[in-house]
């Protein structure tokens, strides 16, 4: 029996208390959150070694139901391979994103603070408390506990539309909580154990082959719970809304910590609960693998059309998200892998978007895509990291998210699901469409003369939006012999002097989302972004430095995934989960 | 291990790029020169062997694994590396360009000397990124069409992912895994699934029919010293890569080879747009290659390589002669300008001598190579391969009649500003190249995969006369045509269909769904608003129910009577009410559970 996993919770208690306590004096309440996070990832990661030879800390608080089966239901906590893995992805990023949300609160000079950092401290203590839970009914607690610590995060703003996301945030969230409610007790009731077991628990196993039905049907109530705050269509509709939080939530949270906590308990219901033998036997794995593919594919033909940049962040999360459930559907050892793998490598991606996006509103008040041409001029570092990211995201190699597509890929195969490998391709395709626009849009392009976005708004081919009056971009001719002639490349001003100090903003203008083509792009005659002014002087340290240790993330894992110690957890779990397999 | 085998050649662009951050334009340009020139060197002296690995995803990289296809491999694109670069630097261009042109060749050498699957697709896939980037530089209107170019890119690579993987588990091998050199280069793809997924993926690149649209739609949009990279890499390494995935030949490549040389010439005699006619010459001329590597006899992989080889050099020097015209006269087309003449010489020079190597006039390095080609057909006794080959010559003759008359003979006369002197150095090389290795062609067998088993002994007569042939026929093709070329601008090609069947397919169904999701979602909330109303305020949903005859009244009854909903209910009504709800739930508690 092992204090640390219980420690680390208390840490998050004491931070908490800490944080509320200090309210009246902001750099000590920032301090706390600041030593918390240390605490937090500093014994989480001292649990590394030990697990990966082999050892299960556990901290067990005694009995807690009484009754069923052996010895009740206890209150334990056990760190295992799995929960290391989302638990160190939780905590470290935790650190990361505490030092960003400092500079975001304050850049933005955001009311309420520390309702915002103490919540935001239990959300995570939440999330990690999902990791070590030993048993459905722990994980359900902390589930819960998670949805509402969140809660107020999502509310932050206090206006008409933040309370209503909250409320439908809360209302998706508990339902879910609900339906893995009545799963678990229904699994008691059948199994007498909820225990996470490797390779599932014994009564359920002994279910499916007596009386399939009902297991499925409890297997539907428990994914189909956790579906809800993974993202899986359609009990999706939540996420969008919830964007109207402040941006370290939406990146924290809702891209790491909660939506990963979904499906990170589809993980535990496919591994621990039923294992994945049964699910197979149970012809499980080709529902979960259609609702998974068919969320990737609306999601990001969704996420096409938005024109609020966070909102096109929340489909794209929403579509990889499904990249897990996918995974965990497949059910072959390389698709078992793959969906653990991309645990972390959509964790440092998608973080490395949000907090870019919020750095750009914060020192810029850019929200809408159609704002950000020639933006990476001002802003050259963060949209860097952005372009890192997207590329992950399309699973491009070199970056983190081609470890996860290729495993899913490779599983998809060994399976026979030959329509995933196209749903992999387009899905693939698709990231492309939806991301490349933003890379250069903020590099290549300028407020002054650039296309209209979203693409899809706009008339085949392009709109081409110059600040010259009259000029239209025509097919042939005069117009596009200024680029090729080699004269006029924007290269040439590279080494002249700076540009001259001018407005830093183009005006505001409408948004632009959906369809509609109303929008008006006001053009100053030459507008173009400053450049900062200094080397990494483009925003506050406090949001730039953690958006690099992001983006680096995002290349180390792509380049030394073999070496980071995810790539032996997760090898580990499935060698140990489908040791039972004919393969 | 020979210490030579330890440096990747990629190894040495990347420090190239590092450098090229921190010094000045004027140092950073003549270094990349050295540099690739050194790693062109690199490729001569390097033995056969394997270098450096990396344990990657659990498979076994072979960061540098060098035979004689590697070898020329490297060996020609980093001599041309350093030629495109000396273009760059005499038109002025910036030190971003050479980073990103660097990064592109820099990915372009990894790609062909890995010797293992995996490190392939590395290679590919940052191949793509890197030329994205590189074509978005120009700005204007490349920025849409490089977003073109990263999309088809992104389909052939994941296809190409999806082969590599269909390959791996037909070798009844799979992840977690227990054989880390499976994906080594062996004796090709597995037949069935994963040669069709790797064919296509790699018949991206190589713009197969039907998936090249991008390459005449990309190779025209950006600057011209941009173009003049792009020209050499991408389609090259493809071909590289077909070899490795087809080391024995494969009958449908050849037929595609053949198709393509006949549609690439057809549709470059259409364009009157410089780069958009070398483009899909481009076409052309990798179908020839593909010939040869379909085929599969050591003559037809040796044929395909050197006209590889060669190819990179001419089709190098027809680019670099049409961005010297477009870059003294800033049109891109060549109906947009009278007669050049002689007044330009260097340019004239380089397009007379690219256009008699790609044409394969005896004398110059196309005629070698095509003959190894064309031997290697008649060996094989394919009369229909033969033909399309035929075909193909005849088209590029009387493309390049089409060429050289209207930029230098039709027309007003004008004068064109010639090349500086730079430039003229680049076309020198290349165009000594040309005639090199069309005269001495010893020195290219050297080189080869399989150069010292096959013979070559081209300059005979019945060879010459074939190609005066060939060449009558190209430019009677074109005298007779001219009336009909003239009225076309480029031709309808498979892109007029697929880009807007995917941009408005994409708008229709994401809109669709959009719509479908929206009505869903409207529907939700109406309930969730009326169950919320009528808890809250019952009067207003009874009103909203009520036929407009009632409302009235019921208004009137709402103001006089306490409470909300308007009716009243007694105590002893509301009694039994309750008490019947209650009686209900009791009787489901005991009889039904």
């Amino acid at each position: 029996m092992s204090v640390r996993p219980g420690v680390v919770l208390l840490l998050v208690v004491v931070g908490v208390l800490a944080i509320i306590a200090s309210r009246n004096r902001p750099n000590v309440r920032e301090g706390w959150t600041l030593v918390t996070a240390l605490g937090v990832a500093g014994v989480t990661a001292s649990m590394l070694p030990g697990v990966l030879d082999g050892y299960t800390y556990e901290t067990s608080l005694g009995t807690f139901v009484d009754g069923f089966g052996a010895d009740g239901i206890e209150f334990a906590l056990r760190v295992d391979e799995l929960g290391m893995i989302f638990a160190l992805v939780s905590s470290s990023l935790y650190l990361v994103t505490a030092i960003y949300s400092i500079g975001y609160m304050r850049g933005n000079d955001e009311h309420d603070q520390t309702r915002f950092f103490a919540m935001l401290c239990l959300s995570v203590g939440a999330a990690l408390g999902v990791a070590f839970a030993g048993n459905l009914l722990v994980l359900l607690i902390f589930y819960e506990v998670l949805t509402l610590a969140t809660y107020p995060l999502v509310a932050h703003e206090e206006t008409e539309e933040a309370r209503v996301s909250g409320y439908k945030y809360l209302a998706y969230a508990l339902t879910g909580g609900l339906a893995i409610f009545a799963g678990m007790v229904a699994t008691v009731w059948v199994a007498g154990d909820v225990s996470f077991t490797r390779g599932g628990i014994e009564g359920l196993s002994t279910l499916a082959d007596d009386d399939p039905w009902t297991a499925r049907a409890i297997f539907a109530l428990l994914a189909g719970g956790f579906f809800v705050k993974a993202g899986v269509m359609p009990t999706h509709a939540w996420l969008p809304s919830a964007m109207v939080a402040p941006t370290p939530v939406s990146g924290l949270l809702h891209a790491v910590a909660v939506v990963k906590a979904g499906a990170f308990g589809v993980a535990r219901t496919v591994f621990d609960v039923f294992g994945p033998e049964t699910v197979s036997q149970l012809g499980l794995g080709v529902v979960v693998v259609v609702f998974a593919s068919s969320t990737i594919l609306i999601a990001s033909l969704f996420a096409l059309r938005q024109d609020n940049l966070k909102a096109r962040l929340a489909y794209s999360t929403i579509a990889q998200l499904s990249y897990i459930v996918l995974g965990l559907g497949i059910l072959a050892p390389a698709a078992l892998m793959g969906a653990l793998l991309h645990i972390p490598a959509h964790a440092f991606a998608k973080l490395t978007l949000f907090l870019c996006a919020g750095a750009l509103y914060v020192q810029l008040d850019v929200k809408y895509i159609s704002q950000m041409p020639g933006v990476a001029r001002r802003m050259p570092v963060t949209m860097t990291a952005f372009a890192i990211a997207a590329f992950s995201m399309a699973g491009l190699p070199l970056f983190a998210g081609f470890v996860s597509k290729w495993h899913l890929l490779i599983g998809s195969a060994d399976a026979g699901y030959l329509p995933v490998t196209f749903v992999l391709i387009t899905s693939g395709a698709l990231n492309v469409a939806y991301f490349w626009p933003i890379v250069y849009t903020a590099f290549f392009e300028s407020p002054g003369e650039h296309g209209g976005k979203p693409l899809l708004g706009y008339p085949f081919g392009g709109k081409f939006v110059s600040s010259t009056p009259g000029k239209k971009a025509k097919k042939h001719k005069s117009d596009e012999t200024a680029l090729t002639d080699g004269g006029e490349t924007p290269d040439k001003h590279e080494d002249e002097v700076q540009d001259k100090q001018e407005d830093e903003a183009p005006d505001k203008h409408e948004a632009h989302d959906e369809d509609g083509g109303s929008t008006t792009v006001t053009d100053k005659s030459n507008a173009e972004w400053d450049r900062p002014e200094s080397r990494f002087g483009e925003t506050t340290l406090l949001m730039l430095v953690p958006i690099m240790v992001t983006g680096t993330l995002v290349l180390l894992f792509g380049i030394g995934a073999d070496y980071s110690g995810f790539f032996e957890l997760i090898e580990t779990i499935v060698e140990e989960a489908t040791v039972g397999d004919e393969r | 291990m020979n210490e030579l085998l330890s440096i990747p050649p990629a190894l040495i662009v990347l420090a190239l790029l590092g450098l090229s951050v921190v010094l000045p334009r004027k140092a950073a340009y003549p270094l990349s020169i050295l540099g690739l020139a050194a790693v062109a060197a690199w490729a001569l002296v390097v033995p056969d062997g394997t270098g450096p690995t990396y344990q990657f995803l659990g498979f076994e990289l072979l960061i540098v694994d060098v035979d004689q296809f590697t070898r020329l491999m490297v060996a020609i694109f980093g001599a041309f590396g350093a030629l495109a670069v000396a273009f760059a630097f005499f038109a002025d261009m910036g030190k971003r360009h050479l980073f990103w042109g660097l990064s592109y060749v820099g990915a372009s050498l990894w790609t062909v000397t890995v010797g293992d699957w995996l490190g392939l697709v590395v290679g590919w896939e940052v191949m793509a990124i890197a030329s994205t980037i590189f074509v978005w530089l120009s700005g204007g209107t490349s920025i849409r069409t490089g977003y073109r170019y990263a999309l088809a890119h992104a389909i052939g690579g994941s296809l190409l992912m999806a082969g590599i993987v269909a390959h791996l588990i037909a070798l009844g091998a799979s992840v977690p895994v227990t054989d880390p050199t499976i994906l080594h280069f062996g004796d090709g793809v597995s037949e069935g699934l994963a040669a069709v997924l790797a064919g296509v993926g790699i018949g991206v690149n190589a713009a197969i029919i039907g998936f090249h649209a991008w390459l005449p739609d990309t190779y025209s949009a950006p600057t011209a010293a941009t173009s003049v990279f792009l020209c050499c890499y991408t389609t090259k390494t493809a071909v590289y890569a077909f070899y490795r995935a087809f080391p024995n030949g494969n009958i449908v490549l050849a037929y595609m080879g053949g198709a393509m040389a006949i549609y690439g010439a057809a549709y470059a005699l259409a364009q009157k747009d410089m780069r958009r006619l070398l483009s899909y010459h481009i076409q052309a001329q990798v179908g020839f290659m593909l010939v040869g590597i379909g085929i599969g006899s050591t003559l037809g992989i040796a044929g395909g390589f050197a006209h590889l080889f060669n190819h990179i050099l001419y089709k190098g020097l027809l680019f670099v002669s049409a961005g010297l015209i477009i870059l003294q006269l800033g049109v891109n087309r060549l109906d947009d300008f009278g007669a050049l003449g002689r007044s330009a010489p260097i340019t004239l020079g380089a397009f007379l001598i690219g256009a008699l190597s790609i044409t394969g006039v005896p004398g110059f390095n196309g005629f070698v190579s095509k003959a190894m080609l064309t031997d290697a057909v008649s060996a094989e006794g394919s009369t229909p391969l033969m033909i399309m080959l035929w075909m193909g010559s005849i088209g590029t003759f009387a493309s390049f009649a089409k060429f050289g008359y209207y930029a230098f003979l039709y027309g007003e006369p004008i004068d064109g500003d010639d090349a500086n002197l730079g430039h003229g150095g680049v076309v020198a090389a290349l165009a000594g190249g040309c005639i090199l290795f069309g005269v001495y062609y010893v020195a290219l067998l050297q080189l080869l995969p399989f150069g010292g088993e096959v013979t070559v002994d081209p300059y005979y007569l019945a060879k010459m006369l074939e190609v005066a042939a060939l060449a009558t026929a190209g430019i009677v093709l074109f005298v007779v045509s001219k009336p009909l070329l003239d009225r076309l601008h480029g031709g309808i090609d498979v892109n007029k269909a697929h880009d807007p069947l995917a941009f408005y397919g994409t708008r229709a169904m994401s809109g669709g769904l959009g719509g479908l999701f929206g009505a869903v979602d409207r529907l939700v909330v109406r309930c969730a608003e009326g169950a919320r109303t009528g808890v809250y305020e019952p009067s207003r949903l009874i009103s909203g129910a009520l036929p407009d005859t009632l409302v009235d009244r019921y208004e009137q009854l709402v103001e006089r009577t306490p409470g909300k909903t308007g009716f009243k209910l007694n105590i002893g009504l509301t009694l039994s009410v309750a008490g019947t709800i209650l009686g209900a739930i009791l009787a489901v508690i005991l009889f039904i559970l």
